[in-house]
């Protein structure tokens, strides 16, 4: 009986159960998704969108919130001061153009405060900003699901140096097409005798079981490490509903994917002005919206260090 | 990857019994769950260990390095280099030239320049004494040509190399389907595979590939090819991996198809110019994302033509620069 009295003892307030669990949404620098949600552990956002509609921009643009620090030398940036981890699938994410971003952002936040860091502590600043960058570049779904299976020392070493709490990934099917064309489970393979194991379960790395086995690895990150995921997804167009017009979707990587999903962001590049027309603005032009929310449409445009709201 | 070929550090037994789980290193990858372990304590001990000897392998020699950006942008800085094209206009619009590790890819209409520019690249890089590959899938290719630039740029400026040496070190492939494009590139990455560390005497520095489109279009869409889309992401991927591993300068070609329909390139009527508001290019919406950085390439009027950058990380797109097509290959037109 006394055990009982002692299970059914609280084991803390409600108090102690928030201030332990209680986590600061994560601001991603991205308006369009801070604006409407909080991001927090366990949340996966996938911006998705044809070629040239800046996904790949916005995860740099996501990059530099993360490792940019709060304040350095008096000069405060508004950055997070946090390692970022960068799973690159495309190839395409350019270190360079990260450094763009950091280095017209720091120029922007000294020339708002009217204040003006010496060379060598501008220099100092960046380059403790791109030591917390972290890119691994997978040229093959064997390469990314090899990186995750041994990612977890890497994991350990970055929540010991300054913590991380953002994952980010470069079109998630960047090897869809490669994927596919390996053979798939043949269904009903009980009945040939001797069935082997690549004729029950398909290749290896067929396109299910490489979806099965990342997001299978992704949620035990998530859950381990307190993480979110930002991922982009190039989007295949071709939709028969016509009526959704250049919102037209159509979903095409396997459930596994599609469940680890929390929340879903289309992109999409402006259609041209009409013809005879003045662009709004000399800067090119993107639009976004969220596919629960679709009457909501944000409008921004990319400048060298900036998301702009349009 | 079969386990027995690893050379994994265990004992015989030890590797088999792990084999009867995960037939290949592919199989550990991508299996969910954990097959069940022996009850025995010892024996699971051991089981951990034999996992921990195939993690320890996979971290070693499989799995991509994480690197961190300082690692990256030194790498940048120090070993990258941009290969001037030999067309200052083109350079300039590229902010420098074609850069290592990236892919670029020129788009046009026939004889907008796009065999031009990439004979003038790789007779620019040669007069350097650095090598190219150029992987002529149209027979476009001609030395006549190559020679004609070689002067002409030589007369600009005193050539460290002659015309005989500059030709030679220019390694021209024609190739005819898909596969012998990607068994040529396998030829060339286990070459520089093999040769790594040890500057290889042949070590290309810009890889050319006119054209691209030739030979991939043929096998996409309806039904023609079961795996078309593969053989096409494969090539990206086997052009980016090459650029990436071994720091090379790709540059590639794509023609434009008429019928504009619902691609990408093309334009609601009215904007732009009659010619390009119906076409589009031969690779479309898969291709598109490959390449880091596109240039359109378009006629104007006599010998002009017109560079359009419209895919670039760094640079804001829809730029657009002239140069002239002569006996010099492309010559920077002043804008107007």
């Amino acid at each position: 009986m006394d055990e009982l009295a002692r299970f059914i003892q609280p084991d803390e307030t409600a108090a102690a159960f928030l201030a332990r669990s209680f986590v600061e949404p994560l601001r991603t620098g991205l308006f369009f998704l801070d604006a409407s949600f909080a991001l927090r552990p366990g949340h996966v956002v996938e911006l998705s969108g044809p070629s040239g509609c800046a996904k790949t921009e916005l995860l740099a643009q996501a990059a530099a919130a993360c490792v940019l620090p709060a304040q350095a030398y008096g000069v405060s940036f508004g950055g997070r001061e946090e390692n970022v981890l960068v799973f690159d699938l495309d190839a395409k994410f350019d270190t360079l153009r990260l450094m763009q971003v950091l280095t017209t952002r720091m120029r922007d936040a000294q020339a708002a405060q009217g204040r003006s860091l010496p060379e060598a502590a501008g220099q100092q600043v960046l380059e403790a900003c791109l030591s917390r960058l972290h890119v691994v570049t997978c040229h093959s779904s064997f390469e990314l699901l090899a990186a995750l299976k041994v990612i977890k020392p890497t994991m350990t070493r970055l929540e010991a140096a300054g913590g991380i709490r953002l994952l980010l990934i470069d079109n998630v099917s960047a090897f869809y097409w490669l994927d596919r064309g390996l053979r798939g489970p043949m269904g009903n393979s009980a009945a040939i005798p001797g069935g082997h194991d690549m004729l029950r379960e398909g290749a290896p790395l067929a396109l299910h079981r490489v979806h099965a086995a990342l997001a299978a690895e992704l949620r035990k990150l998530l859950r381990n490490h307190r993480l979110s995921i930002l991922a982009t997804k190039h989007a295949m167009l071709g939709s028969s509903n016509r009526e959704e017009g250049m919102w037209a979707y159509r979903e095409f990587l396997p459930k596994p994917w599609q469940e680890l999903v929390t929340h879903r962001v289309q992109l999409r590049a402006a259609p041209p002005p009409p013809p005879g027309g003045q662009p709004a603005s000399p800067l090119l032009h993107f639009l976004a919206r969220w596919q629960a929310q679709p009457d909501v449409i944000h409008h921004f445009a990319v400048t060298d260090g900036m998301i702009l709201k349009q | 990857m079969r386990l027995d070929s690893l050379n994994l550090p265990l004992e015989t037994a030890e590797v088999e019994e792990l084999a009867r789980h995960y037939p290949s290193v592919e199989h550990f990858c991508s299996r969910l769950d954990d097959p069940a372990f022996p009850t025995d304590d010892k024996q699971q001990t051991r089981k951990q260990q034999a996992l921990g000897v195939l993690h320890q392998h996979i971290l070693t020699h499989v799995a991509p390095p994480v690197q961190s950006g300082l690692s990256l942008f030194a790498h940048l800085r120090d070993d990258v280099r941009l290969l001037p094209t030999g067309c200052t206009s083109l350079d300039g619009l590229l902010r420098g030239g074609l850069r290592e590790g990236t892919m670029t890819e020129l788009v046009g209409e026939s004889a907008s320049g796009k065999t031009q520019l990439c004979i003038m690249a790789a007779v620019a890089t040669a007069m350097r004494g650095e090598h190219v590959v150029y992987l002529d899938t149209s027979a476009s290719f001609t030395a006549r040509r190559a020679a004609a630039m070689y002067d002409h740029a030589a007369r600009q400026e005193a050539a460290p190399e002659s015309l005989g040496d500059t030709l030679a070190h220019i390694t021209v492939q024609r190739v005819h389907n898909i596969h012998a494009l990607l068994s040529a590139l396998d030829t060339w990455a286990a070459y520089l595979q093999a040769e790594q560390g040890n500057q290889p005497p042949k070590r290309p520095s810009l890889l050319v590939v006119d054209s691209a489109s030739a030979l991939v279009s043929p096998i996409l869409g309806g039904g023609q090819h079961s795996q078309g889309h593969a053989l096409m992401i494969c090539l990206a991927r086997f052009l980016k991996h090459m650029a990436a591993y071994h720091r090379l300068a790709v540059l590639s070609t794509n023609h434009v198809v008429g019928g504009g329909g619902a691609g990408w390139g093309s334009k609601p009527e009215g904007s732009g110019s009659a010619r390009s508001s119906e076409t589009r290019p031969a690779l479309g919406e898969s291709w598109r994302s490959q390449p880091h950085v596109r240039v359109q390439l378009a006629c104007g009027e006599g010998a002009a033509r017109s560079a359009t950058l419209k895919a670039s990380a760094l640079s804001a797109c829809e730029h657009s620069v002239w140069f002239e097509l002569c006996e010099a290959g492309g010559v920077a037109l002043e804008p107007g």
